[in-house]
């Protein structure tokens, strides 16, 4: 009855996915480049930004060309207003990743200070908040999503910790401000795809019962 | 290739076949109505007499000015009786009655066999009830009285048609803005049904014209000027049979000319009523 | 957010509505509130137009139709000792081909008010050009009042219409798939007058066009098989139905 309509909106939803799997693979590669210090892959990491930017622009435009040809209402409706918002935040995380990526490029060359643990376990959180809304866009799994909106609150107490202790890692080593101070803001980063994730998390849920942040819309 | 050419030509023939047919019917009926008009109207312009048809009747002078005051005598006075009845029966039928009622198939079935019988009947009816039973003899009241019940029929049928293809849409309208149905019926549903109504009036003074059978029972065929409803006279038509049958060969002459005048006032009549047809559906519809 | 609750115009209880022995509206419940906008939707033969002529009492010119239950109007019961013609003054009805009267602009107008006993030219004058000018239409045919209702355009013929309905002073306006045989500009006219009437009358209004009902309606109605199967708030019909027919019908999924 609908054969067009379901085709396009099947697109729609692959072009999403393909979008989820790229920011997942960023992030798994900016993290890994910070751990194992390979600057090749934090390299790769900045010069793949455009792929994300394209990848936004397409389901920017079949969501708009949607909107234009069909008038959706209902599900439909939801199902392409949350493509569209998330797909800005996704693409928001490949920036934070890129920008990751950038801070880990300015260690090339330089002794490094001892990595924070606070720093890998925050990381570790976020990378799983991404991969878990992601997933719970791809399942349209309400009880995933609303966890990920919970973990925030993790992230954000490592995070005022590690913003906290940053005057005991300038005294550890005083020659190295510079680079305590991009700790600190690696850990904003990754605070903000945190932040992220949970407005992907937040669209996930609109998207499956109309509200968004329990306040109806329409 | 072949077989198609063969249908094309095949095609071609019945179709040129076909189309030679419809100019032939057309000639015929065109030869045929204009050799008829022309051959009355030659005729009568041949027995013209200005005395013929102003004149006073006599026996020497069988003039026919009384019987055309008389034809046009019948013709009101049989309209006002046949059409208000008609109309009202019709508006019944469509608008009132309810569809399965009983009462109505029999009207329906009595309007239909009343159509398909022949005027001398309606003539022997008129003239045993009107004229015997009722003690109108022969006179203007009792023909007009049963050449009304021979038009009820042709009048309410095409009234009933009339009505029925106004749009319902129109009656809704009306009901919607709380207009009761008698309001409804008319000013809406009969003001949309005239131009219909009309036609079915022009084509039953066409009748009244050319009725002779029955009113040769009923009119009866005294060559006077009536002096009120219960005298005798007759109509042209009737004035024609008369003297086609008494007068011989000057009879004759008079018929043809009785025939012309008759043309002739179809004609007016015909053009009158089409102004005034035109003329209220105009006011109505602009 | 919350706003006091309009008042109550028409209420429709428990209502069951026969074609002989063929049921057409099972077991209807609605409330119809003051200066809000009700759309009926639903697939053809859903017993929505049933529904809405009911309302009027339009029903009353078919003769097999029997209704059980109550539809009261401002608490009264409109079956039962309600003078039709009264009713209907108070609920006026637009119907879904322009179907003005042939006679002239100003006649269509005036044929409602003369109905109920206004006679004077000069009252008469005065509602003309009011209706028409609450339809949005007067400067259109202010220079053709005495000319063929019949003679303007399609689209004026039905704000014409609406105009001939406001004429009566009616409070609720029914409309009846009004723009369904309109182009796309005339339907845009159509639709912001209707927004603009919203708030001094009542209106309810059949729709096929889905996007009609999601663009003026408050209220929305969807009917299949001679049930209401989900009334609400038009957007959240339009954007999280409850029942997953409602969700079929309206993302075009059947019907």
């Amino acid at each position: 009855m609908r054969n067009k309509f379901d085709r396009e909106l099947q697109k729609l939803h692959d072009d999403v996915v393909q979008m989820s799997t790229f920011i997942e693979t960023t992030i798994d590669k900016t993290m890994s480049a910070f751990k194992t210090n390979d600057y090749a892959l934090a390299r790769e990491v900045c010069e793949n930004d455009d792929i994300a930017d394209e990848l936004e622009l397409k389901v920017e435009r079949r969501s708009l060309r949607i909107l234009l040809s069909q008038q959706p209402v209902a599900r439909d409706l939801r199902t392409i207003s949350t493509a569209l918002k998330m797909i800005s935040d996704m693409e928001r995380i490949c920036d934070q990743a890129k920008n990751i990526a950038g801070i880990i490029l300015r260690f090339e060359g330089h002794e490094l200070i001892k990595k924070p643990d606070s720093i890998l376990l925050l990381s570790e959180k976020c990378v799983h908040m991404v991969n878990k809304s992601v997933e719970a866009f791809l399942n349209n799994d309400l009880e995933l999503a609303r966890a990920v909106m919970t973990m925030d609150d993790e992230v954000d107490t490592i995070y005022h910790n590690i913003h906290d202790n940053v005057s005991v890692l300038v005294t550890q080593n005083p020659n190295n401000v510079m680079q305590a101070v991009d700790f600190v803001m690696m850990a904003k980063f990754l605070e903000r795809i945190a932040d992220h994730a949970v407005n992907i998390a937040e669209w996930v849920e609109f998207n499956i019962t109309g509200e968004h942040k329990n306040k109806v819309l329409l | 290739m072949i077989g198609q050419i063969k249908m094309f030509s095949m095609k071609n023939v019945a179709s040129v076949t076909l189309r030679s047919l419809v100019y032939v019917a057309m000639g015929l009926t065109a030869i045929s109505l204009l050799g008829i008009l022309s051959y009355i109207l030659f005729n009568g312009v041949k027995a013209f007499k200005w005395s013929l048809i102003f004149g006073k009747f006599s026996s020497a002078n069988p003039s026919m000015s009384f019987s055309i005051v008389t034809t046009c005598v019948m013709i009101l006075l049989t309209l006002l009786i046949a059409v208000p009845i008609s109309i009202f029966c019709a508006v019944y039928l469509t608008e009132y009655a309810k569809r399965k009622n009983i009462f109505v198939n029999w009207i329906r079935l009595a309007t239909e066999t009343l159509a398909g019988i022949p005027s001398i009947v309606f003539g022997l009816f008129g003239a045993i009830f009107f004229g015997t039973v009722m003690g109108f003899g022969y006179s203007i009241l009792t023909g007009c009285l049963t050449v009304a019940i021979m038009l009820l029929p042709v009048i309410i049928r095409q009234t009933e048609e009339a009505v029925k293809s106004v749009p319902d849409m129109y009656r809704e309208g009306s009901y919607g803005l709380g207009a009761s149905k008698l309001r409804t019926v008319f000013r809406i549903v009969l003001p949309s049904a005239m131009p219909g109504i009309l036609s079915a009036v022009i084509l039953s003074m066409g009748r009244i014209i050319g009725e002779t059978a029955a009113l040769i029972f009923t009119l009866g065929t005294v060559a006077q000027l009536p002096g009120g409803l219960l005298d005798s006279s007759r109509t042209l038509a009737v004035h024609m049979y008369i003297s086609t049958r008494d007068g011989g060969a000057a009879g004759r002459e008079v018929a043809f000319l009785t025939g012309a005048v008759l043309i002739v006032v179809i004609l007016c009549m015909n053009i009158g009523a089409s102004y005034i047809g035109g003329k209220v559906g105009k006011d109505f519809e602009n | 957010m919350l706003k006091a609750p309009k008042p109550l115009k028409i209420r429709v209880e428990d209502m069951n509505l026969y074609y002989d022995s063929f049921q057409a509206l099972i077991n209807v419940n609605l409330d119809v509130l003051t200066n809000e906008i009700t759309a009926f939707i639903g697939p053809s033969g859903c017993g929505k137009s049933t529904l809405l002529k009911s309302l009027n009492r339009m029903n009353d010119l078919i003769e097999s139709c029997r209704i059980t239950g109550k539809i009261t109007y401002d608490g009264e019961d409109i079956y039962g000792k309600m003078n039709v013609s009264e009713l209907r003054k108070r609920v006026g009805m637009v119907f879904q081909k322009p179907n003005p009267f042939p006679m002239s602009v100003y006649d269509n107008i005036a044929y409602g008010p003369r109905t109920h006993g206004i006679k004077k030219k000069k009252v008469l004058d005065q509602i003309v050009e009011e209706s028409l000018q609450n339809a949005a239409i007067w400067d259109e045919l202010k220079d053709r009042l005495k000319k063929s209702a019949l003679a303007i355009s399609g689209g004026q013929q039905q704000r014409l219409c609406i105009a001939r309905a406001l004429a009566i002073k009616p409070e609720v306006i029914l409309l009846d798939e009004p723009t369904s045989a309109l182009d796309p500009i005339s339907t845009t006219k159509i639709e912001d007058l209707l927004a603009e009437l919203k708030d001094r009358y009542t209106i309810v209004i059949v729709t096929h066009n889905m996007g009609q009902a999601a663009r003026i309606s408050d209220k929305t109605a969807f009917f299949l098989h001679g049930e209401i199967v989900e009334f609400g708030r038009t957007m959240e019909i339009f954007s999280k139905p409850k029942d997953k027919k409602t969700e079929d019908y309206i993302t075009g999924r059947f019907g």
